[in-house]
């Protein structure tokens, strides 16, 4: 039997830092304006003559340089340290904070720069999965239990699930959730390896879309019972489940990532038709999007709310993109749009789904959000600023 | 934080430790026995995952929403180690399903492929109680009705590193057995048939808490006290004071030690015992304490 949540868990404070910027309001009004930031990134390490998109973090003056330990935890401490103090958290409140960490890359772009003159620092240096999480605990005094997930694109969606599960029953007060996920020649030669990295512009659901162009970024948001801010969002329920179809693609037909999404919807209480629209993944990928379409449809019908995506501002962030694209979604929705998805421009039959194609007009609403990722791995959430 | 859901029925348990076989093929071999899905692109991290939930799930008809909870300190070292050679001295893209294998979740992905499972799927950790708050997820999973069947598993390569391993515990190398392992408890909501059950599990940011909640907690079966490698001889002594009848039971000294080790002593206590309690306490580098306990009916 499906247990329904009881409690309603707001996003106290949040912060957010990617392509698009650092400060919300900024991020926001580049959303509304159709920018992007976008750099093409060499594979000169591969010897090759090319180079490859990627939403990089723009530096600013002053900053260590992007491949450093010391910007790894200057952009990982400020984006929480906004967090906590948009949610005007007190001393008390911090230190006893739990933790909810989600990351695909983890630690890995700590290492990367050694690893141009050795070998096997990972092996004989790495902290393990669970290291970064600490690191934020003892740099802002908190004394409460570190969670770190590890489940590719879902990672911090599964932060953001979970927390929400012990606030809602009572096991924790409030929880800070962390995506971050910073460049990696890993993730990058990865994703090119698997021949996935598509030439800009990202266009995720088009008939001509050719691929995922990476991001990079770090989201922080507090959830809490209470929230100072009138029309605050708040996190109703969520679902995970793993698609076994394959460990780098789901099921084309849809019937798991429909499951997670009808799970998320039963938990959170709310029917379909009641959804007033859907951040979809939307990695872009002829695969991704083909199933994510598909598993839409089983859930709506021929009743598909508005659907749109956002990594064509910010890029897949991977497992940040759960803490990340909740924050640029419900930051949208406040400030009374819906993002078009941008790039789109060619419906695709095969797809049968065609995303927001202008902005829509919308402050307030119950929402769906999809995360899926290598590992069969799907996760969605469905949050509201109804009152 | 107190997680005692009354519901977490241990049904079996299963564990794969020992020394590291350079060989794949010795554990493509032993999972076999176990599943006829062929894996091979698997590496050491999938197939010890595999070879420790699969004899978990062994001959339980555990059914299709089953959630599986992975949860490791350090994932999977191997081929990450691999694709950056790849990438940094060889200047070679990696090979995909190396990269894949990068993402330790894959290991989760194929142990519910292999079961056949649908339910929740989770790769998880929190620097040395990953055991402990990976059972705090399930119990959460429980308590919000998503979860009635689950398996979860600690699982750790060997650490080689003298010189990582000292750093991080200010331990002597040599005064363990370092071997790898992937220990798994099958849990369900159903109390019938059960073969014990996990009772609390706790965590405390001081000592002094964590003895305060075992002095309020009663014990009806002889308890087992089991301790985590960061814990202190005083540590030891302080829960000592608190439990004047409980049998050290040393875990590390039996089978080896390897990151997961909150997870072995479980499997290794149900393995051993009967009519008993386990209390193991651990304890992380930021100095705070995960209790658990767990009734071996």
């Amino acid at each position: 039997m499906i247990s329904q949540v009881k409690e309603k868990v707001y996003i106290r404070g949040k912060a957010v830092r990617c392509a698009l910027g650092e400060e919300i309001g900024t991020v926001v009004a580049a959303m509304r304006d159709h920018k992007v930031h976008m750099e093409e990134v060499p594979l000169s390490l591969i010897n090759l003559d090319y180079g490859r998109p990627y939403y990089r973090l723009p530096v600013n003056e002053g900053e260590a340089p992007s491949n450093s330990e010391a910007f790894f935890y200057a952009v990982l401490y400020a984006t929480v340290e906004k967090a906590i103090v948009d949610a005007q958290l007190t001393p008390e409140e911090i230190e006893t904070m739990p933790i909810f960490f989600g990351s695909t890359s983890i630690d890995i772009p700590l290492y990367e720069e050694t690893y141009r003159t050795a070998s096997n620092v990972l092996s004989k240096t790495s902290s393990g999965y669970g290291n970064i999480a600490n690191e934020i605990a003892n740099h802002f005094g908190i004394k409460a239990g570190c969670y770190t997930f590890t489940t590719a694109c879902t990672s911090s969606a599964n932060g953001v699930l979970y927390a929400t599960a012990m606030i809602d029953q009572g096991a924790i007060e409030r929880a800070l959730v962390v995506g971050y996920d910073l460049f990696s020649n890993l993730g990058f030669c990865g994703f090119e390896a698997l021949k996935l990295i598509a030439p800009p512009p990202y266009r995720p659901f088009d008939k001509n879309r050719l691929g995922v162009i990476m991001g990079e970024g770090c989201g922080a948001v507090v959830l809490d019972r209470r929230s100072q801010e009138e029309g605050a969002f708040y996190c109703m329920a969520g679902a995970n489940a793993c698609d076994t179809h394959s460990v780098t693609t789901h099921d084309p037909e849809g019937h798991a990532i429909a499951a997670v999404m009808q799970d998320a919807l039963g938990r959170a209480g709310v029917s379909a038709d009641r959804i007033d629209a859907v951040k979809a993944h939307a990695t872009g990928s002829y695969h991704n999007d083909l199933t994510e379409c598909n598993g839409l449809k089983r859930v709506f019908g021929g009743q598909v709310p508005p659907v749109t995506g956002l990594k064509s501002f910010v890029g897949h962030t991977v497992g940040a993109c759960g803490v990340i694209e909740l924050i640029l979604f419900s930051e949208a929705v406040k400030a009374g749009f819906i993002p078009a998805t941008l790039g789109f421009e060619t419906p695709d039959e095969e797809l049968g789904i065609t995303p927001l194609t202008r902005d829509l007009a919308l402050a307030s609403g119950t929402f769906l959000l999809n995360y899926f990722g290598f590992g069969g791995n799907c996760a969605s959430l469905v949050i509201s600023n109804k009152e | 934080m107190t997680t005692g859901n009354p519901n977490m029925h241990i049904h079996n348990y299963g564990s794969f430790v020992g020394h590291p076989v350079e060989e794949m093929k010795y554990y493509k071999e032993d999972v076999s026995r176990y599943t006829r899905l062929h894996f091979r692109r698997a590496n050491r991290f999938v197939l010890l995952s595999l070879a420790g939930a699969c004899r978990c799930a062994h001959e339980q008809g555990i059914g299709k929403k089953t959630a599986v909870y992975l949860t490791t300190e350090n994932g999977n070292l191997g081929d990450t180690e691999t694709v950056l050679h790849q990438i940094f001295h060889m200047h070679q893209f990696p090979m995909p399903y190396n990269f894949i294998n990068t993402m330790s979740n894959t290991a989760s992905f194929y142990v519910a492929q292999s079961l056949e499972l649908l339910g929740r799927n989770v790769t998880f950790s929190s620097k040395l109680l990953s055991f402990e708050r990976g059972l705090e997820l399930t119990s959460c999973d429980m308590e919000m009705g998503a979860v009635e069947e689950a398996l979860i598993g600690g699982v750790d390569e060997a650490s080689f590193s003298k010189e990582q391993f000292e750093a991080k515990f200010d331990r002597n190398y040599d005064d363990y057995t370092m071997v790898e392992g992937s220990c798994w408890l099958l849990i369900r909501q159903r109390a019938e048939g059960a073969l014990g059950r996990v009772s609390a599990v706790a965590s405390f940011a001081e000592i002094g808490n964590a003895v305060a909640w075992l002095k309020n907690e009663s014990f009806d079966r002889p308890v087992k006290v089991a301790h985590g490698i960061l814990m202190t001889p005083e540590d030891k002594a302080t829960i000592g004071r608190a439990l004047p009848d409980a049998t050290p039971f040393d875990a590390i000294s039996e089978k080896g030690y390897f990151d997961s080790a909150a997870a072995c002593a479980a499997t290794t206590f149900l393995e051993r015992f009967n009519s008993a309690t386990l209390i193991h306490i651990n304890k992380d580098t930021r100095g705070h304490y995960a209790l658990l306990r767990i009734e071996k009916y």
